[in-house]
């Protein structure tokens, strides 16, 4: 299965909104992902990522505005949206009297597209689940082989676009790590992953771009690197000496100032720095690049409590 | 193969346990009456139960009296196959909102498959299990008449027994159609299923009052129960068309709304 030859996004969501009732759970939201990418979805519990997701797939009606899916809309043109979609729900909802091996058949039938045996087996083993875990019933299932299970039946058909709703959600370091792995492989054959998570470090490991939800509203649409940037480095100053005040240049403040240590937030280049500390008695100096998590707190942190 | 197809074939092997379980019940009943029958037939004992019956029970189930067939032929309003078939057709019109519920048919959904393909599916179910069930009923009817029917003793018509049995698909399948209107509706497979079996509940109640208090007769034909007339058709009165196209019409109706309601709801 491929996308379509052109070069539409791979997802396409123009002023999107969807309201329960009073409540607005995704707000006017544009967001353009492009075929290739790794894209991350971030926001807290209940910021509208699941919503967005289930729209996208044509499970939730939205109230105004529209997505897309390689040019399809995702409501005029569902079906054949939806041929061109993986899906791994948040929440995986299994019949727990059904054998893993009937969900991936009866999924599979259902897809459309042949799935490959040796595809499918390779992500069995790449996800440590072995053939006679498949022969049991779900509800004999850890929460980490339900969702190993959940891994397989959205990528068994081998499909263009992946929509993950938190896919590391119970599963062990191991297998995450194995996850991220086949999603830069994906990546490379020319998969497009929009993936929703709030586990940042996770999000930093495997995406190209983030766009950070909150209160249904998309706060920041940005490459990691860039929002990297946004954070400014850290720049600390071991000193051996007390030293005298520096007057700071602009895009430079002072997290920390003790006698012997300064915290410096520098946004943009360090250069300018130096000649200021040149007469200083500095005994060390490190360079802190910041985490996406540092810099994605101060979104996270502006939502009303 | 279609998505309704599988979904078919998917929904009948989910219930394939409690259907079979059912048609093996229901045909152990069949058996069962023929020989309770066949005793009371061999010791007189119609005439004696035909001696207890008041009048006014004679009056209102029509044209029923205690004999053989008719006995055998009662297995086909019999209030527990009546409240075992309605309620398997709850329990399979109820399951697109126990799809919702568990959160499956965001599995089946994020597939190529038209929403109408779901409630197909149901739709397909519900006809083939009541198909099933009733057929099971007729057979064992025939096998129990074959093997333990009194030598003396005529069974019912054949043509009686087809008349009772399709009159009783007919009701199970307009049940069927009202559950999956409502299970196509619902978020919550018990909560659909619990409304279901409480408008049965009440549709009873409104038949049997319009059968026992005049006043309530015009009211009564509101119930689906109304249009199900076991006894009349034990006494030999032909399947009434009308009851016929009332039944199939709700059941289609049930299957109308379920279809439109299903397309427009989120899931």
């Amino acid at each position: 299965m491929s996308a379509p030859a052109a070069g539409p996004p791979a997802i396409t969501l123009s002023r999107l909104s969807k309201s329960y009732g009073r409540l607005e759970a995704v707000r006017d939201v544009s967001l353009d992902v492009r075929p290739g990418e790794i894209f991350g979805f971030l926001g807290l519990n209940g910021a509208g990522k699941t919503t967005t997701i289930r729209v996208l797939l044509d499970l939730l009606r939205p109230s105004a505005g529209t997505a897309a899916v390689f040019g399809l809309d995702c409501q005029r043109q569902s079906r054949q949206a939806r041929a061109l979609i993986g899906y791994l729900p948040g929440e995986l909802g299994l019949y727990p009297d059904m054998t893993g091996q009937d969900v991936l058949a009866v999924l599979a039938r259902l897809g459309g597209t042949p799935v490959r045996s040796a595809w499918r087996d390779e992500l069995l083993e790449r996800l440590e689940l072995a053939p006679a875990d498949l022969g049991r019933r779900v509800r004999d299932y850890s929460t980490g082989m339900k969702r190993k299970l959940g891994i397989v039946q959205a990528l068994q058909a081998d499909p263009p676009l992946l929509l993950l709703d938190e896919p590391t959600e119970g599963l062990d370091p191991l297998v995450q790590r194995a996850l991220n792995q086949l999603l830069f492989e994906l990546k490379r054959r020319g998969r497009t992953v929009f993936m929703s998570s709030h586990v940042l470090s996770e999000v930093e490991r495997v995406c190209d771009r983030i766009a950070v939800i909150r209160q249904g509203q998309v706060a920041l649409v940005s490459t990691v690197a860039e929002v990297r940037r946004l954070g400014g480095r850290t720049v600390r100053v071991h000193l051996s000496g007390e030293a005298g005040a520096i007057a700071l240049p602009a895009g430079m403040s002072f997290v920390e100032r003790s006698p012997t240590r300064w915290q410096i937030r520098v946004a943009g280049e360090v250069g300018p720095l130096l000649p200021l500390l040149a007469g200083l008695p500095v005994r060390d100096l490190e360079i802190v690049e910041p985490a996406l998590e540092d810099v994605l707190r101060s979104f996270y942190r502006e939502e009303p409590t | 193969m279609s998505g309704t197809l599988i979904l078919f074939r998917h929904s009948l092997r989910r219930h394939r346990a409690l259907l079979g379980g059912a048609c093996a019940l229901l045909f152990a009943f069949q058996i069962l009456l023929i020989l309770v029958a066949r005793g009371l037939e061999e010791t007189g004992g119609f005439a004696q139960i035909d001696a207890l019956i008041p009048d006014f029970v004679k009056q209102w189930v029509n044209v029923f009296t205690p004999t053989f067939s008719g006995m055998v032929s009662f297995a086909y309003s019999h209030p527990v196959v009546l409240v075992a078939l309605i309620a398997i057709a709850i329990a399979i019109g109820t399951e697109p909102a126990g799809e919702v519920e568990s959160g499956f048919v965001d599995l089946l959904m994020a597939r190529p498959v038209s929403r109408g393909s779901a409630v197909d599916r149901s739709a397909g179910a519900l006809v083939a299990a009541t198909a099933a069930a009733v057929s099971t009923m007729m057979l064992g009817t025939w096998i129990g008449l074959l093997l333990l029917a009194p030598a003396t003793t005529r069974g019912p018509d054949p043509r009686v027994i087809l008349s009772l049995a399709a009159n009783l698909a007919l009701v199970v399948l307009a049940w069927g159609g009202i559950a999956l209107a409502i299970g196509s509706l619902s978020r919550r497979r018990a909560a659909a299923a619990g409304a279901a079996g409480l408008l049965v509940l009440a549709m009873f109640l409104l038949d049997l009052l319009g059968r026992l208090w005049e006043p309530t007769h015009q009211l009564s034909r509101l119930s689906p129960f109304h249009y199900f007339s076991p006894f009349r058709l034990i006494g030999g009165t032909p399947l009434a068309g009308r009851d016929v196209a009332v039944l199939g019409a709700i059941a289609l109706a049930g299957f109308a709304v379920a279809r439109i309601g299903y397309a427009r709801r989120d899931l």
